[in-house]
This record gives C-alpha cells, sequence and structure tokens, in this order.
C-alpha cells in the first residue's frame, strides 16, 4: 500500500527535482544542447516513466499525477497549455499497454521509452505546427530535433535506469518487513 | 487481449483532443492579445518559479564555476588586447558624455520630449529555459513588480537578444531572436551605409547552422558592405532606437534573386545566457 511505503514521500521529491532539472540543464548547458542540432532533456518523462515501471503493487496515482505535471510544465516552461497536459497522461497509458505484453527487463523498457519519446516528441511538434507558432520543417524536425533528442533521452535513460531500479527495489522492499 | 481502442476509449481520447485543442487556441490568443497572462496562470507561475529555486540554485552555482574557472585561464589573453582598447574607450566615452549633455540641452530647448533613444534598463538573471527543441525561451528573475512590461527588448552584454513576451509577478518569459516563428513580432533594424544612407530592414530569419541573424525587407539596393554594424531601427513604436545587433557576416540575394538577404553575426551569445538586461522605452 502506498501509506506504508517511503515512495510516498520519494516519488513526489523525485518529480519535484527532474522537473525543474529540465529546465536548469537546459538552460546550464544550452552551449553544448543547441548548436546546429538541439538535444534537450526530459527527466520528468523518465522519472514518470521508470516510475511505472518499478511502482510493482504499489499504485502511485500516475495518470492523475502525470496530468499536475503535465499542466505545470505547459504553464512554467511553454505558455501554451494543453500540450504536456493530455501528453504525458498519454505516454503513461501507451506505457502501460505496452508493459501488459512484455517481460520487464532493460531492453523491454528501453524500447517503451523510446516510442514514449518519440510519441511525445512528434506530437508536441504537431500541435506547434498546427497552432503556426514555430517555422522548423519536418524534414528539420526529423533530422535535428527528434534523432539527437532522442539519442540523449535515451543516454540518460541507460545511465539512470539501475539505480532508479535500486532506489524503488529498496524502499519497496523495507516496506514490506 | 486487450483493445486499444474500445469504444468508451475512443469517446475520451476524442474530447481529450478537443479540450487541448481549445485550450491552445485560448492561450495562443491570450499571449497575443493580453499584457499580462491570466491570473490563475500568473499565479502558478509565480509559484514554480519561486520554488524551482532549490533546484536553479545549486545547478547555476556548479555552472558558474565551471565558467568561472575557464574564465580565469583565458585572464592573460584577454586583458593583453584588452588593454590595447583601453586608451580609446576613455576618449570615446568623454566625447560621448559631451554629446550627451548637447544631446539634453538641444532637445530641452526644442521641447521634443522621449525620443527613441530614451530609454531605461532592469537586470535580471537567468533562471530557465524551456525544455524544446523549437521554443527559444528563457524565464528570468524579474517581472511586473520590478518593472517590466510585455515587448520590452532584451540584451544579453551589449547585443539585442529578444523579447519579452510573458510577464508575471516575480518572473517573465523571453522569446529569443534565434526563436523561428513567424507570426512573433519581428524586429526592425537598421544599417548606415559608407556614404552615410540608411538601410533600414526587418530580422526575418535565424540561420541556426551558421549563427546569423537573417536580415530581408530592405528599403534600398544601397551596396553593403560586410563588417557594417547593425542598430535596432526604433521603428514601429515597440523596440528602443540604437541597440546593438551585430555585424554583417554576408551579403547574397535571396531565394527569388529579387532583393538582397543580410547575414549577421550577433554580437550576443545566445547559447551561454547567465544575465539579461530589459530595456523599454522611458515613458
Amino acid at each position: 500500500m502506498l501509506r506504508d511505503s517511503p515512495l510516498r514521500f520519494i516519488f513526489p521529491i523525485g518529480m519535484f527535482i527532474a522537473f525543474f532539472l529540465d529546465g536548469a540543464i537546459t538552460s546550464n548547458l544550452a552551449g553544448i544542447l543547441f548548436r546546429s542540432y538541439s538535444m534537450v532533456p526530459y527527466f520528468t518523462v523518465l522519472w514518470l516513466v521508470l516510475s511505472l515501471f518499478f511502482e510493482g503493487n504499489i499504485n502511485l496515482h500516475l495518470e492523475i499525477w502525470s496530468a499536475i505535471v503535465g499542466f505545470l510544465f505547459d504553464l512554467f516552461y511553454f505558455r501554451y497549455l494543453g500540450i504536456c497536459l493530455f501528453i504525458f497522461p498519454l505516454i503513461i497509458y501507451i506505457s502501460k499497454w505496452l508493459y501488459r505484453y512484455l517481460n520487464l527487463n532493460f531492453i523491454s523498457a528501453f524500447l517503451i521509452y523510446f516510442i514514449d519519446i518519440t510519441v511525445m516528441l512528434v506530437l508536441s511538434f504537431m500541435d506547434y505546427r498546427i497552432f503556426d507558432i514555430t517555422d522548423f520543417s519536418y524534414t528539420n524536425f526529423l533530422v535535428n530535433m527528434l534523432g539527437p533528442t532522442l539519442a540523449l533521452n535515451l543516454f540518460i535513460f541507460a545511465i539512470l535506469y539501475f539505480p532508479i531500479q535500486f532506489l524503488f527495489n529498496r524502499y519497496r522492499v523495507r516496506q514490506k518487513n | 487481449m486487450h483493445k486499444f481502442f474500445s469504444n468508451r476509449r475512443l469517446v475520451i481520447i476524442i474530447v481529450c483532443i478537443i479540450i487541448s485543442l481549445g485550450l491552445m487556441t485560448l492561450s495562443v490568443e491570450i499571449s497575443k492579445k493580453k499584457t499580462t497572462p491570466p491570473l490563475l496562470q500568473q499565479f502558478s507561475n509565480d509559484v514554480t518559479g519561486f520554488a524551482g529555486r532549490i533546484v536553479d540554485g545549486p545547478v547555476n552555482g556548479v555552472h558558474h564555476l565551471f565558467s568561472n574557472t575557464h574564465q580565469l585561464l583565458n585572464t592573460y589573453q584577454e586583458n593583453q588586447i584588452l588593454k590595447k582598447q583601453v586608451g580609446n574607450v576613455a576618449a570615446v566615452q568623454v566625447r560621448n558624455q559631451a554629446l550627451q549633455g548637447e544631446n539634453q540641452q538641444l532637445k530641452r530647448q526644442l521641447k521634443i520630449g522621449n525620443t527613441p533613444t530614451d530609454t531605461r534598463s532592469i537586470n535580471a538573471s537567468v533562471i530557465d529555459r524551456t525544455p524544446s527543441s523549437w521554443q527559444d525561451q528563457i524565464i528570468i528573475n524579474k517581472g511586473e513588480n520590478d518593472g517590466v512590461v510585455k515587448n520590452m527588448s532584451v540584451l544579453v552584454g551589449s547585443g539585442l537578444a529578444g523579447r519579452v513576451v510573458e510577464v508575471n509577478r516575480s518572473n517573465s518569459k523571453i522569446e529569443l531572436i534565434t526563436n523561428s516563428n513567424s507570426s512573433s513580432d519581428r524586429f526592425p533594424i537598421q544599417v548606415t551605409t559608407k556614404d552615410g544612407k540608411v538601410l533600414n530592414g526587418i530580422v526575418t530569419g535565424y540561420d541556426r547552422n551558421n549563427n546569423e541573424i537573417e536580415m530581408g525587407n530592405l528599403t534600398s539596393s544601397a551596396k553593403l558592405k560586410s563588417g557594417a554594424k547593425v542598430l535596432t531601427s526604433g521603428l514601429g513604436g515597440i523596440t528602443p532606437k540604437g541597440i546593438y545587433v551585430g555585424k554583417i557576416v554576408n551579403v547574397s540575394s535571396d531565394d527569388y534573386g529579387l532583393s538582397s538577404k543580410v547575414s549577421i553575426k550577433p554580437s550576443a551569445d545566445m547559447n551561454d545566457i547567465q544575465v539579461v538586461t530589459v530595456i523599454g522605452k522611458n515613458n
């Protein structure tokens, strides 16, 4: 049960850090991240998806959390509402749906995360194009933005997968004793 | 086997898409027309910005440490170059002061009031950047309380870097000049040719590969030389006059061969912004 688990503190704190880390890292490493290509880290999505994988028998109410965080993402970072508010829950939904058919291990999680990031970037870019807030072409998007961003995020995923798994497992086990 | 699209889910998904597009339309319209965002948005942005300092502070601190060390290594070389320029700067400064004084007296005599070069400025530091590849936007730690108003221009170092697009109580958002967006306002800029002719134009785009601003819609076909300095022209009444943009590096004809396209190297480094100056008209 969530009520007995330390995860009820750890998950929101991690969410908080991940949310602001996105903006802080993008702002401080802009010289490396934005050149002719551009890549952007999405720690928030990483934390949400990994929480889904490792929550086990504890229900963290990720659908609601992802909607709240997505809404804050829109308000604070994008200033246009209604993008992440729906895309983050959609990602959780897709991951859950795929998760049922696969045994969870590093490779399958990696693939699911790959699909998640792609869906998120493509949908949000389409939103921007529909409302004419950006002028980049789809080709430019695929080559210079989607590719590098996927590479960066999968790299971060590969680094943080095992530490976060360790974190979740450790605190789930303690609650059983 | 679970179906991805059951009937009920399909309805929910469609409703979600409609709400999403509706919210988008609403926020795009509001950000275009109103000077401040709705109260709820403003409030939550203030709270988020304040809470974010817990994470942003340490990250920025580490970055400052690294960049300071890096700067220290360059100090000797820089010092050599700067020494040569110092003598020149003092002379220009003295002359500037004299001219400024004269200018003020003349203005008083003519009873002109404020001209487009009169500005007031606010210094701010950058707290966040939008994690998005196609929206170059930074968030600074000054807002309505400190006198920031929507559409004020933003300088990094001495060069034009962008424009304020959203103002909250204690933080505001800036769209950088590198942002690719035809619906956002363009900056009116001007160049003076060697024979004293003034060419007006606007910023029409940004070339990511070469880090160059493109100037288009030129008012005349006079020959431009690379190395000429580009300033804001103050036309349109939003941007103050006389903000340095950069130097011309290349003049070519545009895709259709009808008008010339000018590439400008911006003087501001858009990818390492830590401190900005917000400049507005003084009225």
